[in-house]
């Protein structure tokens, strides 16, 4: 189990990477180091986090933990579908501001 | 003083119909109005600007392809920027008839939103019948979620006064299909009025709908959800 630090290890040097070459914005950058940590935690409380998702109803941890990983992912393709209709909006309207700008300077009004 | 009216054509690659459409606006008799014609080049690849900067008064050029729904947000931006006092909206397929915006203009007086009706009375327009069973769903959606009574309400033939230009400038929604359907809900949300007035449309000749079938049911799904989300 212990081999999945390395992993996660490489993942966040990789997220490091992106952000130092301005690939990824400093923004976004919490979602995946919270990805990463809570990867990590199973590995450190395993034994507590059996007894809570027991407690909640898992008979099996791992169910617990894929019903977890699932919202989390969900979470995030929301939060980037929100942000990339953000970024639709504001594109469309410098487009169409810029181009509105254009067509009213007065040598384009005949 | 006469009242300022802006025609807009949004247009994508209508290079071939653009002038006829334009020609055929401008012959018509606008007394009481003064009549500008605005063509919103949505990106086209083919020689639509260069016609359209040769015939049009106003050419806003997209510099790249937005949709239909940018395109018209465009020209109300325009008409709100220069104090347009009414603002005719028209396919530049040459499908709809520009006679009946004299009809649009004159119920302008009375209404803050006109929308062109295919469908008003039975002639002139056929299309398949799952496109015309999704405007059925989409019209009674409308009449029972928002109370807006229109046979017609995804017609891209439209009239709009000041107050609903003032609206609709910096919110008309920009996805296909929404536009029309979305506008409609934001200025009834305005407590502005809205009525339709009958434009049979003829069937497209040159060119071909940019929409094919099954992409159309899906944004007939997509604007159903908006329909109900926007309650």
């Amino acid at each position: 189990m212990y081999l999945i630090i390395p992993v996660f290890a490489v993942f966040l040097m990789y997220v490091v990477l992106l952000v130092r070459t301005s690939r990824l914005s400093m923004k976004y950058t919490y979602l995946w180091v919270l990805f990463s940590v809570m990867s990590l935690t199973p590995i450190f409380l395993n034994e507590k986090i059996d007894q809570t998702l027991n407690r909640m109803g898992f008979e099996v941890a791992a169910n617990g933990i894929i019903v977890v990983s699932i919202a989390f992912l969900s979470f995030v393709s929301l939060h980037l579908s929100v942000q990339l209709t953000l970024l639709e909006n504001r594109f469309e309207n410098f487009v169409t501001g810029m181009a509105v700008d254009r067509a009213s300077k007065p040598s384009n009004d005949s | 003083m006469n009242k300022s009216v802006l025609v807009v054509i949004p247009a994508f690659n209508e290079e071939a119909v653009i002038q006829t459409v334009i020609t055929k606006i401008r012959n018509l008799q606008y007394d009481e109005f003064a009549l500008k014609i605005c063509v919103v080049n949505d990106g086209s690849r083919d020689g639509t600007f260069e016609v359209a900067s040769k015939f049009a008064d106003v050419v806003i050029d997209l510099p790249l392809n937005l949709g239909v729904g940018s395109a018209v947000r465009a020209g109300y931006q325009y008409a709100l920027r220069n104090q347009i006092d009414y603002l005719i909206q028209i396919d530049a397929d040459d499908q709809h008839n520009p006679v009946y915006i004299l009809s649009m203009l004159s119920e302008l007086s009375k209404y803050d939103h006109v929308v062109g009706s295919r469908y008003l009375q039975k002639e002139g327009y056929e299309i398949s019948k799952i496109v015309r069973l999704a405007q059925i769903i989409v019209s009674l959606l409308m009449r029972m979620v928002h109370r807006i009574n229109i046979t017609d309400p995804t017609s891209g033939f439209r009239a709009s006064g000041r107050n609903s230009i003032a609206i609709l400038a910096h919110t008309y929604p920009t996805a296909f299909l929404q536009d029309t359907i979305g506008s409609l809900i934001l200025v009834k949300k305005a407590k502005l009025s809205i009525t339709e007035v009958n434009t049979p449309m003829k069937p497209r000749i040159v060119g071909e709908s940019s929409q094919k079938t099954l992409r159309r049911i899906r944004l007939y799904v997509q604007s159903i959800l908006l329909i109900i989300f926007w309650r």
